[in-house]
């Protein structure tokens, strides 16, 4: 695999705290063009927070996030609005809009940022649909749909305006294993055949890395690993081997930090 | 005692804090160029929602209202043989008072917390986090069409309750009590003054529905995004607005009314 | 999505409030009897207007003509002058025309009375009536006729 890629997302010595909370203490990394990413680590890393951060909803204290040389946190409103027409993103939920059927849900991008007729409009959101397979569910409402379903017509429309980047939130959770490989063949299609730059959030590790060319794994408020997942299984770093074999107990603890019991108890 | 000033401080800084996230909440959704033509047509949806569904409870309760306002008052007035004065007493309650303070409280309670859970919904569901990745403002596309609704919607609610009542005055008045038709009506034309009466009410009627409405949308924005979050913040919205329109209503009756 | 229902029903509700707006004006409030119309004012002057209050009708009668719209104390006359909105459409009282302050009913709230009188000329704008009578004060009265059922005896 060429390791030299260019980079659509450059993040550089990221802080980042929610209240008191430290979520990241001098973050980088490199998300590279056309590739699929995968973004691992622990529950309550803020892995999340990290799609957050590149979609410019959240800013960092300190540091530097580019997307494609563009500095996502000096931006102003409208240029944030701008730049986020080339970024597509996939929440947890679908967060579909409920009151909207699932034709105007995919239209609804298109409706607002180009001026296409009527016709082509339709001609555009069947042939998002028929990507994910969904042509047939066009006039149905969101909560008609199954969890799965609903997560596809959300990925139909976060592809509607063509952007050069999407990001999955947890795309995986929930799904039984055939929704899981429909979705697993999706992002891994949708790579390929548009060239899209891919960026998966998620704890299914090995689903992940089945069809990730890139790994950043976060622990312990920075990265911890980052390459090819062929690198991060012969790693012999204590915290990524602990989390690729999934041991309770190692370098992260599975006690959460107090004094020794025999102070607490006595 | 330190321990309790401080804690004082403390809230007074986070009142004030939530003050300026909510003007800030208000200024940028209705400020700055909107595409008037989408956001007309939402409007008109939350019109809807939040004045059309209301109408039934407005009327039932402004009917029953006026009614009880004809009973009460003809007992009273009726002591001092001046049941004539009926009309009068009903309508300016009504103009004045409760038709606008009543109608927002019942707004408030109907309209306000199915705003706050509605737009708490969103962002619990991550609509509004998905609309702004699509690159729209969920300030205007979901709030500024939410707000002027309530803005529109309350001072005709507020109209018909009145409206309603002053039937429900004269049906209980004048067809159950038997006060004289030509004096109630006469009575009331003569003692309420369109500028002064109805016209303030209709003001004070605007005025509530600012407060209630940004009260609700802010409780919705800024919630807390999950099921008891959601609860509680639609508590919130129907605690402080009532309490907003009431403590607004003493303020403005000083204003408008005290010097007569 | 944008049914027509929809936008029917909430152009109805813009109607109902608007009919109720229409009822509350005519109906309730009388506006097209004392509505805005072109007033002339007149002042008058008492010594006492105990009880009389702006907005307080002025009729003439018993036919309302006009508003009072502002009681003050003229230190000069040591009495209260009386402005009064006198609809244009009444515009024949003498100058010699009287002003005095009655009460509608026992208790009932007070109200200014014009009796007209036999001078050709007629108020306008600006003049002032200075032949009146003052606000019955009820405590008074039931003094005076005290006072006089005490000496008969």
């Amino acid at each position: 695999m060429p390791d030299v890629v260019a980079p659509f997302v450059e993040i550089e010595n990221v802080v980042f705290r929610r209240d008191e909370r430290v979520i990241y203490e001098g973050l980088s990394a490199t998300i590279p063009r056309g590739r699929i990413s995968a973004i691992v680590g622990p529950s309550g890393t803020g892995k999340t927070t990290l799609l957050r951060l590149i979609g410019g909803q959240l800013r960092p204290e300190s540091g530097d996030i580019r997307v494609d040389g563009i500095s996502v946190q000096g931006l102003k409103r409208d240029a944030l609005f701008t730049l986020r027409k080339r970024m597509g993103m996939l929440f947890q939920s679908g967060a579909l809009f409920a009151e909207l059927s699932v034709f105007e849900n995919v239209a609804f991008p298109l409706r607002v940022h180009t001026t296409l007729d009527h016709d082509l409009i339709r001609l555009v959101v069947l042939m998002k649909l028929e990507a994910v397979g969904l042509r047939g569910a066009v006039d149905l409402m969101p909560a008609e749909l199954s969890g799965g379903m609903q997560r596809r017509v959300a990925l139909a429309r976060a592809i509607a305006l063509d952007p050069e980047m999407i990001m999955y939130d947890e795309p995986f959770v929930g799904q039984d294993p055939i929704g899981l490989g429909v979705l697993l063949t999706l992002v891994k299609q949708l790579n390929q055949a548009l060239g899209l730059t891919s960026v998966v959030v998620s704890h299914d590790l090995q689903e992940t890395l089945s069809i990730a060319d890139h790994v950043i794994m976060i622990a312990n408020n920075r990265v911890a690993f980052e390459g090819s997942p062929a690198d991060m299984q012969a790693s012999a770093d204590p915290l990524v081997e602990q989390f690729l074999n999934g041991r309770p107990d190692g370098p992260v603890r599975f006690h959460y930090p107090a004094p020794p019991i025999s102070e607490a108890v006595s | 005692m330190i321990e309790r000033i401080r804690g004082l401080g403390r809230s007074t800084l986070v009142q004030v804090g939530d003050l300026g996230r909510a003007s800030l909440l208000l200024f940028q959704a209705i400020a700055g160029r909107s595409q008037v033509g989408v956001h007309w047509r939402l409007t008109i949806d939350q019109i809807y929602a939040v004045g059309v569904l209301s109408l039934s409870i407005i009327i039932v309760s402004g009917l029953f209202i006026g009614m009880v306002l004809g009973l009460q008052g003809y007992t009273i007035l009726a002591d001092y043989g001046s049941e004539q004065a009926l009309g009068q007493m009903v309508a300016l309650s009504l103009t004045r008072e409760l038709g606008p303070v009543v109608t927002a409280l019942l707004f408030a309670g109907r309209a306000g917390s199915a705003l706050t859970a509605e737009i708490g919904l969103m962002k619990a569901t991550e609509q509004l986090a998905s609309l702004e990745m699509i690159g729209v403002d969920p300030l205007r596309r979901v709030v500024a069409p939410r707000f002027w609704a309530g803005v529109i919607s309350l001072p005709i609610l507020s109209l018909i309750f009145v409206s309603v009542g002053c039937l429900g005055g004269a049906l209980v008045g004048v067809s159950w009590l038997g006060v004289d038709a030509g004096s109630f009506w006469a009575n009331m034309q003569a003692s309420v003054d369109f500028w002064n009466d109805v016209f303030n009410g209709i003001i004070k009627s605007v005025v509530f529905a600012v407060v209630v409405t940004w009260i609700a949308v802010y409780q919705g924005y800024d919630l807390v995004p999950t099921s008891e979050g959601i609860a509680r913040a639609t508590t919130r919205t129907v605690v402080y607005a009532s309490l907003a329109v009431l403590c607004f209503d003493f303020f403005l009756t000083a204003v408008m009314f005290g010097e007569v | 999505m944008y049914s027509r229902r929809l936008e029917l029903s909430v152009g109805a509700f813009v109607v109902l409030g608007a009919i109720c707006l229409a009822f509350l004006a005519l109906e309730v409030s009388g506006l097209t009897q004392a509505g805005r119309q072109d007033t002339y004012r007149i002042t008058a002057r008492f010594d006492n207007v105990a009880g009389l209050t702006t907005r307080a009708k002025v009729s003439a009668a018993g036919v309302t003509v006009g508003r009072v719209v502002g009681i003050r104390y003229d230190a000069q006359t040591a009495g209260a002058m009386v402005e009064m909105d006198i609809q244009s459409d009444f515009d024949a009282f003498s100058l010699d025309t009287t002003a005095s302050i009655l009460t509608a009913g026992l208790l009932g709230e007070k109200y200014i009375g014009l009796s007209i009188g036999g001078d050709p000329d007629v108020l306008v704008d600006g003049d002032v009536i200075f032949d009146t009578q003052s606000a019955v004060v009820l405590e008074e009265l039931i003094g005076r006729f005290l006072m006089n059922s005490g000496s008969d005896k």
